[in-house]
């Protein structure tokens, strides 16, 4: 039971199940935010928003938004990329408010960033004597376009797959298809600038 | 508590964050939109789409008409060269258009629920191939003609085209006459012209050939390319060539015949054309037109 009286058992329901339920009896909203809260604040950490009042701010407005365009909610979509795509645009509306381009600070393994750049196509034999740092990284992933950048990070550190990317920012499938790879191009062209 | 909620802070904030969104929604009377708003935008959108891809094939079958009936066959007569038509009739109001109303149908498109989803390539591909494709049956149905007159009025300083194309033959000064044939002497020796304005011209039929005379014969609006004349001038117009004054995408409704046609032996020996003609025109493009005929 939580507070309001409702007894919800998280692991009986399906994402897509809640939403129904949420349309008659919105306490059970609480459930979906609790799942995905998380998530989405460590997403709104890889895309720039440092501030934690900011991204409680951002996922507050992103919440009470999906609440009231429930209805528009496809079923045939997955609820995660379809709450993702909101935080992401209410996070886009954050920047431009602010006038202010998305920063990135990546706190994580260096044997998982250097596979980031690792591309079985290409030479990567100048990269393999040396591991990449977190700050190296970050650098190299401030310098490409923002467009590579949101979409690297739903690949690489969100682990999204190309459909669910293509949910989350709205275009088609061989678009991210090309447009991943792109970026890792230009990615690895900043890391190889970088290196000695 | 939520059933599986543990201690730690993490899900103490997102509890946190759960509370305050539904104390907000309680406290502003939030409700989620009705569902029936959102079908009503992407069937809005998919109409849009399919009006604008609508008025693209619209545009399409205008600017075939044009170019079907521009007349690229006496360019030399008209305009001296086919580059010189080409500018002339260049329908740039349709083109201008057909574009704006592919880009509204895509953008319609794109921006409804899973058009996103569809592949760049394709949906630019479907529009644009829609589009030309019904314009080419509108067209070809014989709605050219509506079309281009029809929405043509409409537009601000739009001319319709064969109201251009008249004009051009209206022109004695160079040569050049059209009209609905009135009448046709019985030795095909002479015929009388009347133009769109309902001006009489009689004409000299001497220099034409049995080709020539076949057409004259046929009835109907008929090109006549002759010698160059003032339009004040009071002697008959001197006739080198006639061609058929065809509508391609109207509904044409053919002519009846003038005169039961004789064998062409029985109308005029052929031959060249005396130097009244051979020196004023383009005498060798349309020698090879009549050729064609």
């Amino acid at each position: 039971m939580n507070k309001r009286g409702v007894r919800i058992d998280t692991q009986d329901f399906t994402d897509e199940q809640i939403v129904h339920r949420v349309l008659r009896d919105k306490e059970q909203f609480a459930i979906l935010i609790e799942r995905y809260a998380d998530k989405l604040a460590r997403y709104l950490e890889r895309l720039g928003v440092f501030v934690r009042e900011d991204r409680e701010d951002i996922l507050q407005n992103s919440f009470l938004n999906a609440y009231r365009n429930l209805n528009s909610f496809d079923p045939t979509l997955s609820f995660s990329s379809w709450m993702y795509r909101i935080v992401h645009n209410e996070a886009m509306s954050f920047f431009r408010r602010k006038k202010a381009r998305p920063e990135v600070k990546l706190n994580i393994e260096d044997e998982i960033l250097f596979s980031f750049i690792e591309d079985e196509d290409a030479d990567t034999s100048a990269h393999t004597e040396r591991r990449l740092s977190s700050e190296e990284l970050s650098r190299a992933m401030d310098k490409i376009p923002d467009r590579y950048r949101e979409i690297l990070t739903l690949y690489f550190f969100e682990e999204r797959s190309y459909t669910e990317i293509s949910d989350i920012l709205e275009m088609p499938i061989g678009t991210v298809s090309t447009r991943i790879h792109r970026a890792k191009c230009a990615l690895r062209k900043q890391l190889v600038d970088r290196l000695p | 508590m939520i059933d599986n909620s543990s201690s730690t802070k993490k899900n103490s904030e997102s509890h946190l964050l759960a509370e305050r969104v539904l104390t907000k929604i309680s406290r502003e009377h939030m409700t989620p939109r009705p569902r029936w708003r959102y079908v009503f935008r992407n069937r809005a959108l998919w109409i849009a789409a399919v009006l604008a891809l609508g008025i693209a094939a619209l545009s399409s079958a205008a600017i075939l008409f044009i170019l079907a009936n521009a007349g690229w066959r006496y360019a030399p007569a008209t305009h001296g060269n086919t580059f010189a038509l080409l500018l002339a009739v260049l329908p740039s109001v349709w083109l201008v258009a057909l574009i704006l109303f592919i880009v509204a149908g895509y953008w319609n498109i794109r921006h409804t629920a899973r058009g996103y989803r569809y592949p760049l390539p394709l949906v630019v591909a479907m529009v644009v191939l829609f589009s030309v494709l019904s314009g080419a049956v509108l067209f070809t149905a014989g709605f050219g003609q509506e079309v281009e007159e029809g929405i043509g009025a409409y537009v601000p300083f739009y001319h319709p085209f064969l109201g251009q194309e008249r004009s051009w033959w209206l022109d004695t000064s160079h040569g050049l006459l059209m009209g609905r044939i009135v009448t046709l002497s019985p030795d095909f020796s002479s015929f009388t012209l009347q133009t769109s304005s309902g001006v009489l011209w009689h004409i000299n039929t001497s220099d034409l050939r049995s080709a020539d005379i076949t057409i004259l014969a046929r009835g109907g609006t008929v090109r006549v390319v002759g010698v160059p004349r003032a339009a004040t001038s009071t002697t008959p117009f001197h006739a080198c060539f006639v061609f058929p004054w065809e509508i391609r995408g109207s509904f044409f409704t053919p002519p009846i015949p003038l005169v039961a046609l004789p064998p062409p032996s029985e109308i005029i020996s052929r031959g060249e054309r005396s130097k009244l003609c051979k020196g004023v025109r383009p005498y060798k493009p349309l020698r090879a037109l009549e050729q064609g005929e």
